[in-house]
Order: C-alpha cells, then sequence, then structure tokens
C-alpha cells in the first residue's frame, strides 16, 4: 500500500511514491518542503490510513485549512478534500492507474506577501461606490415620482393598490385650499389634459353660477378681461385660503387706470385704500317737482338723502334723556336700529315697534281720543270722519242760557263743530302725520303723505358689516347726536375709515384689500350690482366725481 | 555624501510638490482675484433684490415670472455644475484651467442655495418639488463638507506620512512581518506560529465605518505582544535561574552549546519584540493615513450620486410642472 503524490511547482510536475508518513514544511528535511517564512519547519504530517483515508495531523499551532476550515489537531482526508498551508494548495483525489489514493499538491508562489491580510485601505477598498448608488438613486426617482405616477393616470387600478403606489398627488406643488379639500387627491378633476393649463370649465363644472365681473363685457371694455383665466385670480396650491385672491394688484392692474378701457374712461382709479382711493358714492334718494330719482353722489359734508321722513335724532339723544310714558329715558341708537339677523345692518325701523310707545297717534274728536293706526292715508280717514260724524248734536252748543255767562274748564266753550274735512287736513297737514311725515297738497288739494325711502344700504358697489365693527361707537362714525335732520346723510367718508383701515402694504391700521369691501363677480343682478328696493328709476344717476 | 545627494534629489521634489498643492488648494479661492466669488455675490445680490422688490400677486412660488427666472438660472447652473464635475475629471485632456472650473463649482454652487431656496418661495411640502430642492441642499452641503475637508485634511497627511509615500508605509509593514518571522523562527515553532498567525491575520485600513471613526478592531487584540512578554520573562527567568543549582547550570551550558555563535534567546526576542511594535505603529500611522484619506473623500460618495439623483429629480420637477401646468 503506497501513496503516490502529484508536486506541482510551477509549470513542472514532480511524482512521489510513498507509503510511510510524509512530512510538509519549510524545513529541507520535509518531504514536501513548502517554501514561505510563514510557514513552520514542520507544519504538518500526512500518513496513509487505509485505501480510502489518509490522515492530517497538524504539526504546527498554525494549523491547516482543510476545506475551509482550519484543523490544528488532526483529521481525516478522503477523495475530494482539499486543504491549503499558506500559498499552498493540497487536494486529494483518486489516481487514474492505480484505483488508490493520489495527493496533488501545488506549491504556491514563496515570496507572495507574507501579509495575505485584509486590506482596506480606502473607501473604495471598503466597498464604497458612486456609479451604481448614482444609477440606482436616479432610476428610483425617475420611476417613482414620475413613470410610476404618469402610468397610473392611464391604468386605472384598484383603490387599494393606488394607496400603497406613488401617484401623481406627489405632483402637488403646495396645500389645496380648503374649499378643494374634498377633490385634493383627484388631480384629474382640474388638470384634465396634459401640458395644458387648467380650463375654465373644469372649475365651472361646480361654478355654474357664477356671474362676470360686468354685464357688458364689451362696452366695458373688458375683452382683455375675458382672456383672463379663473386660475389668473384664484390659484390653487397656496395655501388653505388660497383660491381667494387678496392682492390688490389683481384688480389695480386695471383699475389705476381706467383710461385704458375707452368705455370706462369715467371711472376713478384706484391703487391703494389708503393712498389712492377715491371718496365714497352714496346712492340717495332727490326729490323735486318731478318726484324721487335715485342718485349716486359723493359723500360730503351737505349730502342729503332725501327720505321723505322727519326726524331730529339730535332731539331723541340729548343727554339727559326724554320724556317717555314711564318718565325720562335715555335713548341709544340701537333702540330703534336693532341689528339684523346677520348682524350686517339694521331691521327696517318699525312705527309700532320702535316710535309708538312715545308718540300715540291720538285725535282729540269732541270729549273722545281718537287714536288712529299706524295704517294706510286712507283708513286714517275714514276713521277720522266717522269719529266726526258720531259726535252726538249739541255737543259743540253753548250753553249761555243756563249761566249767563262763559265758564272755563270742562264746560268752556270749544267752538262750533269740527267738519270732518277740516279734522282729516288737520291730522295730516299739521297734528299727527306731519310730525313724522312729508305732507304735500295732493290730486284733489287733499294733504298727501310722501312716500317714504329708508334705505338698508347706500353703497351699490361696497359691502359693510356692522358685526365686524360692534365695538367701535356708532357716534364714532355717525354724527346722530347733533342732527336735527332725518335728510342728513349721517354716512361716515373715506376718512373716518381710514382712521383704522390702512392699504395691503400698511403697517398703520387694519390692512384692507379690495375685497374686504368690493365683489368682482357682480354682474348678475343682485344686491350688490343693482339697486333693489329702491324708489325711482333703479339705475341711479351718477353725479361728481 | 553620495547617499545624501540621492536623498535630497528624491526629498526636492515632493517638498515642491507639496507647496504647489496647498498653492493650488488655496489659489481656487482666489482664482483670478476672486472672479467667481464675486459672480457668485452678485447673483445671490441680484436674486435677493429681486426677491425684495418682487410683489406678486399670488404667494410667492415659482409660479411667478421671479419664480420661473430664478428656477432657470438655478436648473440651468445644477447642469452646468454637474458637467463641471465631470469636466474636472478629464482635466488633463487641457480642457481649460483646473483651477477656474473647480473656483467656479465652489462658489456657484454655494449661490445655488440662495437662487434654488428663494425659487421656491419658501414653500415647502411632500412632494417632488421639495425632493429636488432637499436632494440640491444635501448636494451642496457635502460639497461644503469637500471645502472644508480639503481646505484642513490634505496638509495634515503630508505632516503624518513624514515624507514617506503610502505605498512606502505598506510595503514596510510586509517587510517588517518577514522580519519577525525569520526572528520568530529562530526562536522556536511556538513563537514562529504565533507571529505568523498575527502576520497573516493583520489587517490594515477597515470597514467604511472603521475608516471614518478611526477605530479599527485589530484582529489578534494583542496576543502577541502578551505572547513576546509571556516568553520574555520565561528567558529571563532561565537566565537568572541560570545563576544557581546544578540543574540549571547544565541547562545553561547545554544552551550555550546549542547556541554557540548566536545571539542569546532573551536578545532575539528582545528584537522581534521591537520589530513586532514597530510593525504596529506603523500599522497604526497606515490606518490613521487611511482615516484622513476617508474623511477627505467620503462627501464625493455622496455629492457624486445624489447629484446624479438631482439631475433626474430635477427632470422630474420640470416635467411634472408642466404636465399640470
Amino acid at each position: 500500500m503506497s501513496l503516490r503524490i502529484e508536486i506541482i511547482r510551477g509549470g513542472d510536475t514532480r511524482h512521489l511514491e510513498v507509503d510511510q508518513t510524509i512530512s510538509l514544511g519549510r524545513s529541507d528535511q520535509a518531504t514536501v518542503m513548502l517554501p514561505g517564512i510563514a510557514i513552520a519547519r514542520r507544519h504538518a504530517e500526512i500518513a496513509l490510513q487505509s485505501d480510502l483515508a489518509l490522515k492530517l495531523r497538524a504539526k504546527s499551532p498554525l494549523g491547516v485549512e482543510v476545506n475551509g476550515r482550519i484543523i490544528k489537531e488532526e483529521c481525516d482526508l478522503y477523495a475530494g478534500d482539499r486543504f491549503r498551508i499558506g500559498p499552498h494548495r493540497g487536494h486529494v483525489t483518486t489516481d487514474g492507474e492505480s484505483s488508490g489514493l493520489l495527493l496533488r499538491i501545488k506549491i504556491g508562489e514563496a515570496d507572495a506577501p507574507v501579509t495575505a491580510s485584509e486590506r482596506k485601505l480606502d473607501l473604495r477598498g471598503a466597498g464604497m461606490r458612486m456609479r451604481r448608488p448614482a444609477a440606482i438613486a436616479a432610476m428610483a426617482v425617475l420611476l417613482l415620482t414620475l413613470l410610476v405616477p404618469l402610468l397610473l393616470r392611464v391604468v386605472p387600478v384598484p383603490p387599494a393598490v393606488a394607496t400603497v403606489l406613488p401617484t401623481d398627488v406627489w405632483w402637488s406643488s403646495g396645500r389645496i385650499s380648503n374649499a378643494h379639500q374634498h377633490f385634493a387627491d383627484d388631480c384629474g378633476a382640474c388638470h384634465e389634459r396634459l401640458f395644458t393649463r387648467v380650463r375654465d370649465e373644469s372649475c365651472l363644472t361646480c361654478h355654474a353660477g357664477i356671474a362676470h365681473h360686468s354685464e357688458h363685457p364689451v362696452t366695458a371694455g373688458l375683452a382683455s378681461l375675458d382672456e383672463q383665466r379663473c386660475a389668473s385670480c384664484h390659484r390653487e396650491h397656496g395655501n388653505p385660503h388660497a383660491a381667494l385672491p387678496d392682492h390688490p394688484g389683481i384688480c389695480v392692474d386695471c383699475h389705476a387706470e381706467p383710461g385704458q378701457f375707452a368705455s370706462r374712461s369715467d371711472m376713478n382709479p384706484v391703487r391703494d385704500f389708503a393712498a389712492a382711493h377715491p371718496e365714497f358714492r352714496a346712492t340717495v334718494t332727490r326729490r323735486d317737482d318731478a318726484g324721487a330719482s335715485t342718485v349716486r353722489t359723493v359723500i360730503g359734508p351737505d349730502t342729503r338723502d332725501e327720505t321723505g321722513f322727519v326726524f331730529p335724532h339730535d332731539l331723541h339723544l340729548v343727554e339727559d334723556g326724554v320724556l317717555g310714558p314711564d318718565g325720562v329715558e335715555v335713548m341709544a341708537c340701537r333702540d330703534c336700529h336693532r341689528a339684523d339677523a346677520g348682524e350686517v345692518g339694521f331691521k327696517a325701523v318699525n312705527f309700532e315697534r320702535d316710535c309708538q310707545s312715545c308718540h300715540q297717534l291720538d285725535v282729540s274728536v269732541g270729549d273722545e281720543v281718537l287714536r288712529l293706526p299706524h295704517a294706510e292715508p286712507e283708513v286714517a280717514r275714514k276713521q277720522v270722519a266717522a269719529a266726526v260724524e258720531a259726535i252726538p248734536a249739541g255737543t259743540f252748543a253753548p250753553d249761555i242760557g243756563r249761566s249767563g255767562r262763559r265758564r272755563a274748564g270742562p264746560d268752556a266753550e270749544r267752538g262750533g263743530p269740527p267738519t270732518a274735512a277740516e279734522l282729516i287736513d288737520e291730522v295730516f297737514s299739521t297734528r299727527v302725520c306731519a310730525k313724522c311725515h312729508l305732507v304735500a297738497p295732493g290730486a284733489d288739494d287733499e294733504a298727501e303723505i310722501q312716500a317714504v325711502s329708508l334705505r338698508q344700504s347706500w353703497f351699490v358697489h361696497a359691502r359693510f358689516t356692522h358685526a365686524d365693527h360692534g365695538w367701535v361707537d356708532c357716534g364714532d362714525c355717525h354724527a346722530a347726536e347733533s342732527s336735527a335732520d332725518a335728510d342728513e346723510l349721517l354716512l361716515p367718508g373715506i376718512e373716518t375709515c381710514r382712521t383704522c383701515h390702512g392699504g395691503v402694504a400698511s403697517k398703520q391700521g387694519v390692512r384692507s384689500t379690495c375685497i374686504d369691501c368690493h365683489g368682482f363677480h357682480v354682474a348678475t343682478e343682485s344686491i350688490m350690482g343693482r339697486v333693489t328696493g329702491g324708489i325711482g328709476d333703479a339705475t341711479p344717476s351718477e353725479e361728481g366725481r | 555624501m553620495e547617499a545624501a545627494r540621492r536623498l535630497l534629489a528624491r526629498w526636492r521634489p515632493r517638498v515642491e510638490r507639496d507647496a504647489r498643492r496647498g498653492a493650488e488648494h488655496r489659489s481656487i479661492f482666489v482664482y483670478e482675484g476672486f472672479r467667481y466669488l464675486k459672480v457668485a455675490v452678485a447673483l445671490c445680490a441680484l436674486s435677493i433684490a429681486l426677491y425684495a422688490w418682487h410683489d406678486p400677486h399670488h404667494p410667492p412660488s415659482g409660479n411667478t415670472w421671479l419664480g420661473y427666472t430664478l428656477g432657470t438660472i438655478g436648473a440651468l447652473l445644477i447642469v452646468w455644475l454637474a458637467w463641471l464635475g465631470v469636466r474636472k475629471r478629464n482635466f488633463r485632456k487641457g480642457m481649460g484651467r483646473l483651477q477656474g472650473w473647480v473656483s467656479a463649482h465652489v462658489y456657484l454652487g454655494l449661490s445655488l442655495l440662495v437662487v434654488g431656496t428663494l425659487h421656491t418661495g419658501f414653500q415647502f411640502g411632500f412632494n417632488v418639488h421639495t425632493l429636488a430642492y432637499a436632494l440640491m441642499v444635501l448636494v451642496i452641503v457635502s460639497g461644503i463638507y469637500g471645502i472644508v475637508a480639503y481646505a484642513i485634511l490634505p496638509a495634515r497627511i503630508t505632516s503624518a506620512r513624514e515624507g514617506l509615500e503610502f505605498r512606502e508605509m505598506v510595503a514596510n509593514v510586509d517587510r517588517l512581518g518577514e522580519q519577525a518571522l525569520k526572528l520568530a523562527d529562530q526562536i522556536d515553532p511556538e513563537t514562529h506560529a504565533v507571529v505568523a498567525r498575527s502576520v497573516a491575520n493583520a489587517k490594515l485600513g477597515g470597514s467604511m465605518r472603521e475608516q471614518l471613526s478611526g477605530r479599527y478592531m485589530r484582529a489578534d487584540s494583542g496576543t502577541l505582544e502578551q505572547f513576546l512578554k509571556l516568553k520574555g520573562t520565561e528567558a529571563q527567568a532561565d537566565a537568572q535561574q541560570g545563576a544557581g543549582g546544578r540543574q540549571a547550570t547544565i541547562a545553561f551550558f547545554a544552551d550555550q552549546l546549542f547556541d554557540s555563535g548566536r545571539e542569546p534567546k532573551g536578545e532575539k526576542l528582545q528584537k522581534l519584540l521591537q520589530v513586532t511594535s514597530e510593525r504596529k505603529a506603523l500599522v497604526e500611522r497606515i490606518n490613521r493615513d487611511v482615516t484622513l484619506r476617508a474623511r477627505l473623500n467620503v462627501w464625493l460618495y455622496l455629492h457624486v450620486p445624489i447629484t446624479i439623483a438631482l439631475i433626474a429629480s430635477l427632470l422630474v420637477h420640470v416635467v411634472s410642472v408642466f404636465l399640470y401646468w
């Protein structure tokens, strides 16, 4: 029984046939000499154990690496096993000729570096790379943020899948405004076509009834305005109220120089509420021989709104109070001007509620007191006439025969009995109605009460709410305490507003934008667009600038 | 004398080259009288002034004429600066002056932080647009690290090398390993085995984390030193015992006989200990060098891949804006 050994050294192959234990090592005494300073002089021994097995004994504490494991003592080697000592490799196989075991030893290079150690001397050596991470990151970005969302736009997928995949929501440039949050995830609702800006049609799907800026875009020179898109003013993807444009520039671009629109050259230029805004214009009633008409006029100290009503504010608002049914009463504005439901303006003044407790419509007819209703004049006339007729005959006859002289007190002579016509004229023209109403001779020379026009709002193109101004004294804006005439327009001018309100860039007061007072979509007939409930011509004539 | 002259001849170009390198590094900042610093400052100042003056009708965003202008400038700068990066690598091909390109890259890259931020109008969100911005910021921040690293570290590396080339240091480790093995071989097989294992397992450099932190795991964790010290004490004890006792005397004479004409064992051990500790110190120096170079270059492994991702993201940003115009 012998072992065939094949030693390969470079291109040189040598064969040995041994029948005893062989030694491997650096020593020149070794059966197989393994060069290299890192190899022990006697590194290992290999003995033939049987026909099928060899015994390897490690003679150096360095051990031998057998099939990848370090063997420090000894182990059996079978055909197919491999071992390694430093750069030298051994392989146990079967000999084709003798069908015994063949030990093939390949001598490695002796001057291989003794430190076969791990060397990661720079980041590249430690496995860091640039190209691959770059390619992966770029592909991931393109795929996840562009291609997949684009694909999902075309290919419908179940919602459950869509929630985990990147969608075109990632393209959103900013927060969707509160009003549109309920379809914020459906980009296609507005962005219907790729590479096309959001079309007005998309907006009008919901906002169908929205009015234009003017009834007459062409005559108003608004052809260029028509080229604007909804999104020109209403810019989404901003903040919670992004859809509400508040920059004055949006209006001022045109309204700073209305002259550029031929048909609107008569408009006043506006740049900023504080710096360049015309004085307010109020829509008021004018009365002349032809009757009442509506005029829009610049507010000034002498502006009058001819209401057809007689009411001295000053007499009612005296500091010491007025004499009421229950004694002295100090009156306040709110006693008559009661806020309406939205506290924007006030409920109409109502005679029965606001006046009657002091001002009864009482008429003495004979010994009776007739209390007239605050109703149509015809009713009052009939009631007065009926009361006169009901006076018993002789009520007004002087009782001279009995006493022979004139009496004072209840028995005093009261003159002759009045006729109904005389009393009615007295009631209407001097005593009862005329206290508050403007009375003029009518068609049959009868005293006729003129229609009263107490407006709810004098500003046609602006809105004002008292709700936000509740903390301001009424007198700060309305000089009612010194007003003796109901026709005095007690509206404040722009300077009064400017004591608190500044322009958009103001650092002095409340920053106020155009749309704080003005609407844009005002073309249709609406409370803002036209005078409603007025008298005379519904479209006011303009007066002054 | 001849040797000294040769040494000087080898030494001089290195010193000159180091000086030149330092000057080169300074000159990327002062290139042509701060030409690109001036350009960058002018660009930033103009952008800030326009932004302050601009009063868009809608909240500031990229969707105003100024937004589109700044965005276009920013995008062109990004592409151009990235291209400069490619160009810089090919500077040997003689495309313009390298210093000029680096100077432009540094200053205009920094100005991009201002231009890009103003382009956003300070509108940020969880979307592709902010992704592009974030990537841009990452690239710039890593670049700033690069500027600082290149200002500080090369000088430290040069001084730590004490005139040695890195390759020489590594070769010295191998040479010392071999020397240690030869010495150990002369002592006894056990010592040889321990030294051989230590040399075979020795580690130069390390993983990314080790390189950057500068704390390297030692493969042999000091067993070699312990072993050699133990050996040293044994040898000493033997020598002391040699002073008295018959047996020791016999052993001593045997040793003398066996070792005749050679150095005594203790001295060899001493020498081996010296070689191995020299080797260990050298390994530590190499590791320090590796750490400094890793810290000098690590930003590039972020800067370059993120730049590529940024260009992809920039493309998505621009395309998506116009897809949903």
